[in-house]
């Protein structure tokens, strides 16, 4: 895509990266009361959701698993069971939401973030159109940073950064790793992330426990193929978050933030072990698939992958170490996620080798306001968002999360420069024109189904 | 939601500003002051609830909990007003509760979160935009404690004191700034005699 602003830039507030991390630091900063041409995103892409949208529809997703206040509306109201809600006229979803049932539609909520983009003008403050490469620290007077890009060629200049570039690539772990790079076997082993397809009469085995996996196997059940559920956890906790409810919160927070790093990341590798939500509509067609004979669950792991007449012949291990035996597979979904490292991201790579950034368990060992030391200053922030920053803020790959940092890391940036902040009247009166934009918007689009 | 105790009494106090301004008009145009008085008593209960009951009770809130503790709350509060002798029909009681509740929940849900722009992640608690956990306010891992200073000497000052003193072999100064490699300066360290200038 296009970027208006070819030239290198100087602007306040850089953010590296251009997905839903940068919309929502943009939008903060709008409605606390920065100019849009304080702002710079430092991306390839002025759409802020097609790396989602491609994630979403490889992965056929058409919900989100909870509500997160208004998503991408800067301020919590209304949210988005409200606006939802009044488009479509139906308070169905507001009870929905009281009780923690509602789950918002993809096609909604992606209308939702290009109205907010259109409207706040975001898609003009793309700088560059290309992956920042490298983050230069600059003494000043006055302190700052200079970004560029792949190649060493200069983007802009900025006071404070936000690193927003999102997940790293997609997760083969182990075995599925070198199967998917061994030619005689790699095409039949894919990340539920890409495009895919099931056929009916296949046979087909899902790697995971989470929301993806489960997406998966009813995707697969629902092409008329025959579903082996297999995952390492004998059990993963029913829930419709990626971690424990009050962890959203800023007492959860609080009581995440006061254990030691180890401690933190620690938990996270236990809360974030495979929760799958309880899905009405999802329970009954895997129930069928069941009765069918066409879904069943493992818990165990696979031993030995080879090419087979039918696909692909894997080797299985139990839970309790005993051998399944061989089975012929048509394929191998694997819904592992992505890989956590920092240092699968090369802007972060290179930050760490050239300032001696702290890694942990190839994590950035980040401050508690989520800077990077030892590069972060009051005065001039380097700040990081989502999955790297979830030593921090445990759902900070979330949308709630994402919008927790977002919204500090504008505040100090206001702080740091003393703006005057937009009044109550002028905050009212943005929300709520983008609120009445959302609904006009979501009218248009087809209600999509409740799972829950 | 996972309000703390403080977060509860913020918005509580918070949230009673529409409702009293509706005691206020009650009062005004009945001439009895009981209205305004109802609601100072309302907004008493809540907080006395907010702190010493909800916040050990209900760790996390889900949404359909507040009708369910208003309902609980509207039952103290008749019996309160009863106890006063406010002289408030109860039927009349009930009517300007449930007007007070609707103003009071719709300050909390479409106007504080526009007040304040962290509210509701905050824990219902009106905080600035700022981290849970300022760097500046991190707890170093070992802290110096007064408490064991005033329980007097131990046994290592007591070792290294008076006529028991643990004999003590001279070592290099600890500047670090020594003409000669401390290395070298073992042997002469080991007898007791300063290293060389």
């Amino acid at each position: 895509m296009q970027t208006e602003q070819p030239q290198s830039q100087d602007v306040t507030i850089g953010v590296i990266g251009d997905g839903f991390g940068a919309l929502l630091v943009y939008t903060t900063a709008v409605y606390l009361g920065f100019k849009p041409e304080q702002i710079g995103i430092f991306g390839e892409n002025a759409n802020p959701v097609q790396t989602y949208q491609q994630f979403a529809w490889n992965l056929g997703q058409t919900v989100l698993r909870s509500e997160s206040e208004s998503h991408f509306l800067p301020a919590d109201f209304p949210t988005f069971a409200q606006l939802d809600a009044y488009a479509r006229l139906d308070p169905s979803l507001l009870l929905r939401s009281v009780g923690r049932k509602f789950n918002p539609g993809v096609p909604e909520m992606l209308t939702e973030a290009a109205i907010v983009t259109r409207r706040l003008g975001y898609e003009r403050r793309l700088v560059g159109g290309t992956k920042v490469g490298w983050i230069v620290r600059e003494a000043g007077p006055p302190v700052h940073f200079s970004l560029y890009d792949e190649e060493a060629r200069p983007l802009g200049r900025c006071r404070h950064v936000v690193i927003a570039v999102g997940h790293g690539p997609l997760a083969f772990p182990g075995i599925f790793g070198k199967a998917r790079d061994d030619p005689a076997t790699g095409e039949r082993v894919v990340q539920a992330y890409e495009p895919k397809r099931y056929y009916q009469g296949g046979r087909y085995l899902v790697v995971g426990s989470g929301i993806a996996a489960v997406n998966e196997w009813v995707n697969a059940l629902d092409s008329g193929a025959q579903c082996i559920a297999l995952r390492r956890n004998p059990h993963p906790d029913e829930q419709d978050l990626n971690v424990p409810r009050c962890l959203f919160d800023g007492s959860g927070i609080d009581a995440f933030q006061s254990l030691s790093f180890d401690e933190r990341v620690d938990f996270l590798g236990q809360a974030l072990k495979g929760t799958s939500p309880a899905r009405r509509n999802w329970s009954e067609r895997i129930r069928r698939g069941r009765q069918d004979q066409r879904f069943e669950e493992v818990v165990g792991s696979v031993t030995d992958i080879r090419p087979a007449d039918g696909g692909l012949r894997v080797r299985l291990r139990l839970h309790d170490g005993a051998d399944a035996g061989e089975l012929d597979v048509t394929g191998i979904v694997c819904a592992t996620g992505f890989v956590k490292s920092a240092l699968s991201l090369p802007v972060l790579r290179r930050l760490a080798q050239t300032y001696d950034v702290p890694l942990e368990r190839e994590r950035v060992k980040l401050k508690t306001n989520c800077g990077v030391p030892p590069l972060d200053r009051e005065d001039s922030r380097l700040c990081m968002m989502g999955l790297n920053a979830n030593s921090v803020v445990p759902n900070g790959d979330t949308i709630a999360g994402l919008k927790y940092i977002a919204r500090r890391f504008v505040g100090d940036v206001a702080r740091a420069e003393a703006l005057k902040p937009r009044s109550f009247t002028s905050r009212l009166g943005l929300q709520l024109g983008l609120a009445r934009a959302t609904v006009k918007g979501m009218r248009r689009v087809k209600a999509t189904e409740q799972l829950a | 939601m996972c309000p703390t105790p403080i977060g509860r009494i913020h918005t509580r106090v918070a949230t009673i500003t529409l409702p009293v301004v509706l005691g206020l008009i009650a009062s005004l145009v009945t001439g009895n002051p009981e209205w305004l008085v109802l609601i100072g008593v309302f907004l008493l209960l809540g907080v006395a609830l907010d702190a010493g009951v909800y916040s050990w009770l209900l760790k996390y809130q889900p949404p359909w909990m507040t009708g369910v503790l208003a309902v609980a709350e509207l039952g103290l509060l008749l019996v309160l007003a009863a106890v006063l002798q406010l002289g408030i029909q109860p039927l009349a009681a009930i009517v300007f509760y449930w007007a007070a509740w609707t103003l009071a929940i719709g300050t909390k849900i479409a106007l504080l979160p526009i007040f304040s722009l962290t509210y509701l992640e905050s824990a219902g608690e009106f905080r600035r935009i700022q981290w849970s956990i300022p760097p500046s306010q991190v707890a170093f891992p070992v802290l110096a404690s007064a408490e064991e200073g005033k329980a007097g000497p131990g046994p290592v000052v007591r070792a290294a004191s008076g006529v028991h003193a643990s004999p003590l072999g001279r070592r290099p100064s600890p500047s670090g700034v020594h003409a000669m490699p401390i290395e070298l300066a073992q042997p002469d360290a080991k007898s007791g005699r300063d290293a060389a200038p």
